[in-house]
């Protein structure tokens, strides 16, 4: 989505604007936790929990079509089942940054909690 | 409420569906409510009865295919139409039908997802639209992902291999309730699947049991448990040993392993029964002669004296006196001989149905109050054996079964021929060859468990004392041994008592 456009996308999923920003406060909480058990799970090099994690994240982040955030996931999820861990941190530092992205500009949009 | 209101549950692990279909779903005028798992879901099932249920696939605590299968199998959501949301729909062709769900959704962008879901709302609505063509909806919007198509090929193994063993394997959460069990545990607790999962683990047990099954599952919370510590317990009537280990991951709850033990205990207390019995018998034999010898010179030279005087001799009465009772001692001693001995002292060929016949009537008449019942096989093949013998041992069993029906009661008979084969299931190793079969059931008091394993040693009574010499049931374990046969017996307080025999046939 780049920078993002919130109305746009809340009408695309018709959903109001208030609802909409709900659910991507949600996908950021959740998405916050799942990063730190890939953290968890790079530290332990337990490539079958970071590959679960990172579907995990893929799949909420298809959703919602984060799409470079979903493709950082992806490509992480796909060194994991490899038996790869040598990209993990910069994919992680790319769904970080995705992630870092989304809330800024949701902020910025909502600035009021 | 409106009455057309459509009611909703949606069942899914990520909270980011339940917001999106909870909010979608309420601004189409439903009644939405939601859980995150399957268990949650049955939960949430219990008091609520949905039109329509959307079931995530994969998710923990039951999943979505386990779950249809349980809502498909309740009388009650019949009707209720069942969505899957898969996010697993590329990899692998899920079959949704076939665990009674009626239409599937691919997970994939939400604007995506809204148009089906808004279509099966309406599908599901209308009564008379046709469900179930089969099809997975938003297959077009999505790309083959290879790698879950790799973790599904792991989920499907481990699927096999927990089916395959023949420990029962079950899953509880940290407030015991089971959320897996694998085919082998479904079958040892004897009940359908729906009505295990989400069951408490500890009402599968009774009393003590129970009580010791939740101390065990304590302490494995608590880790003041080593990992695979047992213990032992009974589900309808099978022992089994039950290991309890926690669960090594980020969710809290334990693992069981549940063996059948009962085949491996019959068998060692059969052993210990034997080994007691054998010690036992070689020292009543042994005392047995000795007695059998005492009692012969005592007959004799009562004999001789009788012999040498008349009627009216002052010691006669006396002596005619010691005459009975080394005659009713010798009958003991005879008895106890019995248990002991290895051989059968006059054998011939003889039809078992027609001892039978003459032995039962002996009983009816004696006790009136009991009614005996006879099946017996038309065809059964003769034996080669000791009729004394074998009248005695018919004559025990059916005493004993009067004995324990004081009221009354009825004693069932019957005879068939059966295959070393068909007897592979007995504890006792026995001999490859063609045997006819005796059960004498009795609908009297019964036995516990203490009592049966120690029926057939010398001695052993239940009887008040004076009232049983302990050497009936004794005295008929050896001479079926004796004869190349096996007893065995069934019984359980307040329901009656079975013994079974197998005596070998006459080719």
């Amino acid at each position: 989505m780049g920078s993002y456009n919130w109305e746009a996308a809340a009408a695309r999923i018709g959903l109001s604007e208030i609802d909409f920003k709900r659910m991507v406060e949600i996908f950021i909480r959740e998405t916050e936790a799942d990063l730190k058990k890939l953290q968890h799970a790079c530290d332990l090099a337990d490539r079958e929990e970071t590959a679960l994690t990172a579907h995990h994240i893929k799949g909420a982040a298809l959703n919602m079509e984060f799409d470079q955030l979903a493709q950082a996931a992806k490509s992480l999820e796909n060194e994991a089942r490899q038996g790869k861990l040598e990209s993990a941190a910069r994919f992680r530092a790319i769904i970080d940054a995705e992630l870092a992205e989304i809330r800024n500009s949701l902020f910025l949009k909502y600035p009021s909690k | 409420m409106n009455n057309n209101m459509q009611k909703v549950l949606v069942v899914d692990n990520h909270p980011l569906i339940l917001e999106f279909l909870a909010k979608l779903l309420t601004g189409e005028n439903c009644q939405v409510k939601t859980a995150e798992n399957g268990l949650e879901a049955l939960d949430v099932l219990s008091q609520y009865h949905p039109d329509i249920i959307f079931i995530d696939l994969i998710m923990p605590n039951i999943d979505g295919e386990t779950l249809c299968r349980i809502i498909r199998r309740k009388p009650q959501f019949e009707k209720t139409y069942l969505v899957i949301l898969s996010a697993i729909a590329v990899e692998t062709k899920v079959n949704f039908i076939s665990f009674g769900a009626d239409a599937c959704i691919a997970k994939g962008p939400l604007v995506k997802m809204k148009k089906h879901i808004l279509d099966v709302l309406s599908e599901a609505a209308d009564m008379t639209s046709k469900k179930g063509s089969g099809n997975i909806r938003g297959l077009e919007d999505l790309y083959v992902r290879e790698i879950t198509g790799e973790l599904l090929s792991i989920k499907r193994h481990f699927e096999v291999v927990l089916e395959s063993i023949t420990e029962g394997i079950i899953e509880i959460t940290d407030n015991n309730r089971i959320i897996f069990a694998n085919p082998a545990a479904i079958s040892l607790c004897s009940i359908s699947e729906e009505e295990l999962l989400a069951s408490d683990f500890r009402e599968l047990f009774n009393g003590g049991d129970r009580r010791r099954i939740g101390a065990l599952l304590e302490r494995v919370k608590d880790h003041s448990s080593s990992a695979n510590e047992g213990v032992e317990a009974v589900i309808n009537d099978r022992e089994l040993e039950i290991r309890v280990s926690p669960v090594n991951s980020g969710k809290k709850g334990a693992i069981v392993i549940l063996v059948d033990i009962t085949d491996r205990n019959r068998w060692q207390t059969h052993l210990r029964q034997r080994e007691r019995m054998e010690s036992v018998g070689t020292l009543a034999a042994g005392m047995a002669h000795d007695f059998n010898n005492l009692l012969m010179g005592i007959k004799s030279n009562t004999s001789l004296l009788l012999m040498e005087m008349t009627s009216d001799h002052p010691h006669y009465e006396r002596l005619r006196s010691i005459e009975k009772q080394v005659a009713s001692s010798a009958s003991l001693i005879k008895q106890l001989l019995g248990y002991a001995r290895q051989g059968r002292d006059e054998v011939e060929i003889m039809n078992l149905n027609r001892l039978i016949g003459e032995t039962v009537d002996v009983m009816a008449r004696t006790r009136r109050d009991i009614t005996i019942h006879m099946e017996l096989a038309a065809d059964l093949k003769d034996i080669v054996a000791d009729v004394g013998q074998i009248e005695q041992v018919l004559l025990n069993l059916l005493i004993n079964a009067g004995d324990a029906m004081p009221q009354g009661g009825d004693i069932f008979l019957k005879t068939a021929g059966v295959d070393h084969l068909e007897m592979r299931s007995k504890v006792f190793k026995v001999k490859a060859d063609a045997y006819i079969m005796l059960i004498v059931t009795d609908t009297g008091i019964g036995m516990d468990k203490k009592t049966r394993e120690r029926i057939f040693e010398p001695f052993f009574t239940t009887k008040e004392m004076g009232r049983g010499t302990g050497l009936g049931l004794a005295s008929t374990y050896g001479i079926i041994k004796g004869h190349g046969g096996y007893i065995e017996v069934e019984s359980k307080q307040g329901k009656g008592t079975t013994f079974r025999i197998y005596l070998p046939a006459k080719e």
